[in-house]
C-alpha cells in the first residue's frame, strides 16, 4: 500500500477548521473525532504508555483548539499531529508528570494483548492475530525513538514525505533514511513473526544482516 | 572487501529506490534503475522483498482504539494567532540587503581612501620636492634673501629648511571632497536605514512573541 497523500486539503476540514476559527466548538470537536485515533496512537507510539499518551492527546486538542486561528490552510491532519507530536515530546521532557502505566503492565498483567489486542472473545485466529499485533508493537518499542516517529508517520498513519517531515521536524531526505533504517531493524526484530506468516523463507542461522 | 555503507553509493542509492518504491513514489525511471540493481544483486533483491514483508505487516496493522473521546467539554480561551510572517521575511530581507550595502560601502571606503590619502603625501612631497626648482624657475620677490641666508651659513640653527620650503610651496590643491563625501552620506543612509530596519525587525518579533505567550 503506497503512502496516502493529502497534498490537496480535504475540504471538510477547512470548512470545519473555519467554523471552528469563528469559534464553533462542534466543528471543532467533529475534527477531534476525526482524528483522535491517529493522534492517540501518534502519541501512543511516541510515550510507550497509554495513559501518558491519554494525556497528551488531550493537551493536544486544547491546544489545537487555543491555536486554531494559527491554521492557514493545507494538510489538517498533518497540522494536528505536529501538535500531538509537540505535546508528546513535551511529555517525554517532564517525565514526572507522566503516569507511568507502561506498556509492560500489559504484557506482565492480566492482559496479555495490551491496547493491541481485540477485545472481546478470541478464537483462534483472532488470538495469533493480536499476538503479532503485540510483536509487531514491542518491536517498534524497540527502534530508537527518531526511527520509531518516522515509521509511525509513515506506516501507520499512513502520512507522506513531505508531512512525516513536518511532523517530524527533519527533512525529507532524513524521513526517508530514517525509514529505511528502521524498517531495516524491524526486518531483523520481527523475522520470526514473518518466517511464521511465511512471509520470509526460514533461516538456519537466523543470520540477518545487522543495521548500523 | 566490502566497503562500509557509508561510502558505498551504490547501497545509498539502493536504499532511496527501495524506499520510495515501498512507499509508492517511485517514478519509472526509477523502478527501472531500482530493478536493474535487485538484477544484479541477489542479496539486495532479497532485502527488498523482506522489506515489503515487513511494510506490509506494518501497514496491516490497525489503530489502536482511543481509550474515550477526546472531544473538548468546554471551550478554552483562544490565543490568536502571531501576525503573518510575510511582513517579517520581508523586513528581515530589507535589513540584511541595507546591512550588506553598508557593509560593502565601508569596504569600499576603506580600500579608495587610503589610496587618496596615500597619494597626498606624495603630491606634497613631490610639490615641496619642487618648490626649489620652481624658485629657481621662477623665484618669488622674497626668495633671494632666504636663499643669502643660507648661503653664508647664518642662522641654520633658527632657520628650518623644510617649513621654509613648505611655506614657498604652493599649497597642495585638497583632495576632491565631492567622491568622499557622497560615500559618507550614502554610508550614513545605509547605516540609518539598517537601524531602522533592524528596529522595525526587533518591533514586529516582539509583538509575534508576545501574542504566542
Amino acid at each position: 500500500m503506497p503512502v496516502t497523500s493529502q497534498s490537496t486539503p480535504d475540504r471538510d476540514d477547512l470548512e470545519w477548521a473555519r467554523r471552528a476559527q469563528e469559534g464553533d466548538l462542534v466543528a471543532f470537536n467533529a475534527i477531534v473525532e476525526r482524528y483522535q485515533a491517529r493522534a492517540y496512537n501518534l502519541a501512543l507510539r511516541m510515550l510507550r504508555s497509554p495513559a501518558a499518551a491519554e494525556d497528551a492527546t488531550q493537551e493536544a486538542f486544547f491546544s489545537a483548539y487555543r491555536h486554531i486561528d494559527s491554521f492557514r490552510g493545507g494538510s489538517l491532519r498533518s497540522w494536528i499531529l505536529t501538535i500531538v507530536a509537540n505535546a508528546a515530546r513535551d511529555a517525554l521532557r517532564a517525565p514526572s508528570r507522566r503516569r507511568t502505566t507502561s506498556l509492560e503492565a500489559y504484557t506482565e498483567g492480566g492482559d496479555p494483548g495490551g491496547p493491541w489486542a481485540d477485545p472481546g472473545p478470541q478464537p483462534e485466529e483472532q488470538a495469533l492475530r493480536a499476538e503479532t499485533s503485540r510483536q509487531v508493537h514491542d518491536a517498534l518499542d524497540r527502534l530508537p525513538d527518531d526511527q520509531r516517529l518516522v515509521v509511525t508517520l509513515v506506516d501507520l498513519e499512513g502520512l507522506d514525505y513531505d508531512e512525516a517531515a513536518q511532523v517530524a521536524r527533519v527533512p525529507i531526505g532524513t524521513v526517508r533514511s530514517r525509514l529505511f533504517r528502521g524498517r531495516s531493524r524491524l526486518r531483523d526484530l520481527l523475522r520470526p513473526v514473518l518466517e511464521l506468516s511465511g512471509d520470509l523463507p526460514r533461516q538456519s542461522n537466523g543470520g540477518a544482516q545487522g543495521e548500523d | 572487501m566490502r566497503l562500509p555503507r557509508v561510502f558505498d553509493r551504490r547501497r545509498r542509492r539502493y536504499e532511496k529506490l527501495v524506499t520510495e518504491h515501498l512507499d509508492g513514489v517511485l517514478d519509472a525511471a526509477g523502478e527501472a534503475r531500482l530493478q536493474q540493481l535487485l538484477d544484479s544483486d541477489e542479496a539486495l533483491a532479497v532485502e527488498a522483498r523482506e522489506l515489503d514483508a515487513v511494510t506490509a505487516l506494518l501497514r496491516a496493522e490497525p489503530l489502536v482504539e482511543p481509550p474515550r473521546s477526546f472531544a473538548l467539554p468546554y471551550a478554552p480561551a483562544r490565543v490568536p494567532a502571531p501576525p503573518h510572517r510575510g511582513p517579517l521575511r520581508w523586513m528581515q530581507a530589507a535589513t540584511a540587503t541595507a546591512a550588506l550595502v553598508l557593509v560593502t560601502l565601508i569596504g569600499v571606503d576603506l580600500v579608495v581612501t587610503p589610496a587618496a590619502v596615500s597619494e597626498a603625501p606624495e603630491s606634497s612631497t613631490a610639490t615641496a620636492e619642487q618648490a626649489p626648482a620652481a624658485s629657481q624657475a621662477a623665484p618669488p620677490p622674497d626668495a633671494p634673501a632666504i636663499d643669502s641666508a643660507f648661503a653664508d651659513g647664518a642662522g641654520q640653527d633658527k632657520v628650518q629648511p623644510f617649513p621654509l620650503t613648505r611655506s614657498l610651496a604652493p599649497e597642495p590643491e585638497p583632495a576632491p571632497a565631492a567622491g568622499r563625501s557622497a560615500l559618507d552620506w550614502a554610508q550614513l543612509g545605509f547605516a540609518l536605514a539598517t537601524a531602522a530596519l533592524a528596529l522595525g525587525v526587533a518591533l514586529v518579533s516582539w509583538r509575534a512573541a508576545r501574542s504566542r505567550a
